[in-house]
């Protein structure tokens, strides 16, 4: 009979400050009252369209949120090796929703007083959307992303930490602007918010801040991750590309260019347009888009597959366990044949040890052989595989180890 | 019997980077990258009003309606046409499809609501399926008291919709003005901000 005292709760690196809340940081206080005030417009601006159509406005909400939780579930999972600490995630959500959306709004109607001024009524008509909102929304949403990273700096470890918390950023901002276009110009009827949740969310949810502020996260996240690797003029290079990328993926949705989006009143076969339009327009860059994620997540695991290849023999990881742990799929179903064979128990143990070897890598790849750190999580993970070895069922194959 | 640790391995300090120097300085907490933070906010946000406010000087000399109202159009913006309507002399500026018409009214008894009400039957003459929102008092930056109602309405020969807004002032004198901003629907709100500024700076005798 074995005992297995495992340790109860998630540990994360030694090397992380993942906690939101961490006063000694100028960019937390600058976060914290940034958001007290937007928030304190934001409820304003809520309640006065709450009022136009209480329906409405609560369909609005309940429609967003069906789609916002798969897609936020969706982002926080694409991060392969580790999930970012939910507390920095949900303040990228809220600045996103609160504060970018709120400063956008003031910072969109001045900018476009200017392109008024410069280019006269008719050009700012067509033009205004395009010219201010991809730079004013992409800057002051990455800015959160920047604040996130300031807070917990040691947070951002690659690209992919970047994208999610700019993706979930993008998220709340879409989430917040579209219930202002459900209600104000698709008019706040629950007709009228059905009509624009098919416009703005089923033909147009792919394509949206989530994607653009995804972008600029990843670089954010390359530009923080890489302070050690990488000049810094190649570093802002691949920050303001993938910016730029954004901004110009957003100022292409904004544009009277490629517009092929059929005119209002809409009438039947009309409505099938609809996603035609939307594609031409965003499909580009999701492509992009796409592309930036497979190779980031590749990039992934080479670094792990790199930084673990030292420590491959020790009592950290075994080969077997490396082969598993490098392809998701191969780590999943390393869990569910543990949990078939061994239990829950078990398989919550191997999802553990799987975790604690990323964490390894991670300590692997910034500190030297003989640091402290280093050999106490080897040691870590080797009493994790004892533990699991210990539970009836679990030795034959129980770290993907065959 | 393996038992796991009941707890994670104790480290008492992060460990040592290797990009750090040994008996390296306190570790920054992004005091100065904050205040940049900040910096770009508000330049961002302000940034906009600050510039138009810029660009939006008067230009040219003030515009005299019936030695009643003086305005000083923005740049940007000309006459285009002098004349009088039912009566009253107006002014017209344009700026591409923006427009403000400036019409003065002498020698008034009626109160300020009243040639509102005059004003919104004279556009029911000239648009059709007219709708006005109720008026509300402001002051203007001359000083004197008024009120503002915004409508829209098609352009009967051109079948064109345009919305507008129409501020009206009366002096204790009697001397009152009428200023209606107007553009097609969907432009106002780019003129509006010239509009107002116009309105905001003209001169109204007596006032």
């Amino acid at each position: 009979m074995s005992s297995v005292a495992a340790p109860r709760g998630r540990r994360r690196s030694p090397l992380h400050d993942g906690r939101f809340f961490q006063p000694r940081r100028p960019a937390f206080w600058l976060y914290v009252t940034v958001m007290l005030i937007t928030g304190l417009v934001l409820v304003g601006e809520q309640s006065l369209i709450r009022r136009i159509s209480p329906a409405g406005w609560a369909l609005s909400w309940a429609l967003l949120l069906l789609y916002a939780l798969p897609v936020f579930a969706l982002v926080y999972v694409l991060d392969l090796h580790e999930r970012e600490p939910i507390s920095l995630v949900l303040g990228a959500l809220l600045w996103g929703a609160i504060a970018a959306t709120t400063l956008s709004g003031f910072a969109n109607d001045g900018w476009g007083l200017v392109v008024a001024r410069l280019g006269g009524p008719e050009f700012a008509a067509r033009w205004t959307a395009a010219l201010t909102a991809p730079l004013v929304e992409e800057t002051l949403k990455g800015l959160g992303v920047v604040l996130i990273c300031l807070i917990a700096t040691e947070e951002i470890d690659d690209m992919m930490d970047g994208f999610v918390y700019g993706a979930v950023c993008g998220l709340g901002f879409a989430v917040v602007e579209d219930v202002f276009y459900f209600m104000g110009v698709f008019g706040g009827s629950p007709a009228g918010v059905l009509q624009g949740f098919f416009v703005r969310v089923v033909a147009s949810g792919l394509y949206s801040h989530v994607l653009y502020t995804g972008l600029v996260g990843m670089g954010i996240g390359y530009f923080m991750s890489r302070r050690e690797r990488q000049p810094l003029s190649r570093r802002v290079t691949v920050v303001a590309g993938l910016s730029a990328a954004a901004v110009l993926g957003h100022f292409l949705w904004n544009s009277p260019l490629l517009d092929l989006f059929p005119d209002s009143p809409l009438t039947g076969a009309e409505w099938a347009m609809i996603p035609v339009a939307t594609a031409a327009k965003g499909l580009p860059l999701l492509v992009f888009a796409g592309l930036a994620v497979i190779l980031s997540r590749r990039r992934e695991r080479r670094w792990l597959r790199v930084a673990l290849a030292s420590e491959v023999g020790s009592a950290g990881v075994s080969a077997g366990e490396l082969a598993v742990l490098e392809v998701p799929r191969r780590r999943r179903a390393a869990v569910r044949d543990m949990r078939r064979r061994a239990g829950g128990r078990a398989a919550g143990l191997l999802r553990r040890l799987q975790r604690e070897q990323v964490n390894l890598a991670m300590v692997r790849s910034k500190v030297d052989d003989h640091d402290p750190a280093l050999l106490e999580q080897r040691a870590y993970c080797g009493s994790l595989r004892d533990a699991l070895r210990a539970i009836p069922g679990a030795a034959p194959a129980e770290t993907g180890d065959r | 019997m393996t038992e796991v640790q009941g707890s994670p391995p104790a480290i008492t300090a992060p460990p040592t980077r290797p990009d750090l120097a040994p008996g390296g300085g306190r570790p920054s907490r992004g005091g100065w990258a904050t205040l940049v933070v900040l910096g770009v906010i508000v330049s961002i946000v302000l940034g906009g009003y600050v510039t138009a406010a810029a660009l939006s000087e008067p230009s040219g000399s003030a515009v005299d309606v019936a030695g009643i109202v003086r305005v000083r159009p923005l740049s940007g913006w000309e006459v285009a046409g002098r004349g009088s309507l039912a009566g009253r002399p107006f002014v017209h500026l344009t700026r591409g499809s923006g427009n403000l018409v400036v019409v003065a009214f002498g020698g008034l008894r009626e109160d300020v609501l009243s040639v509102a009400r005059g004003y919104v039957d004279l556009l029911s003459g000239g648009l059709s399926q007219l709708s006005v929102s109720r008026p509300r008092r402001v002051r203007l930056g001359s000083g004197s008291a008024g009120v503002r109602f915004g409508y829209v309405g098609v352009v009967a020969e051109a079948g064109t919709s345009i919305e507008g807004e129409v501020t009206v002032t009366v002096t204790p004198a009697g001397d009152g003005v009428v200023f209606d901003g107007w553009a097609p629907a969907g432009v106002l709100s780019f003129v509006r901000s010239d509009i107002g500024s116009m309105i905001e700076g003209a001169e109204v005798s007596g006032a």
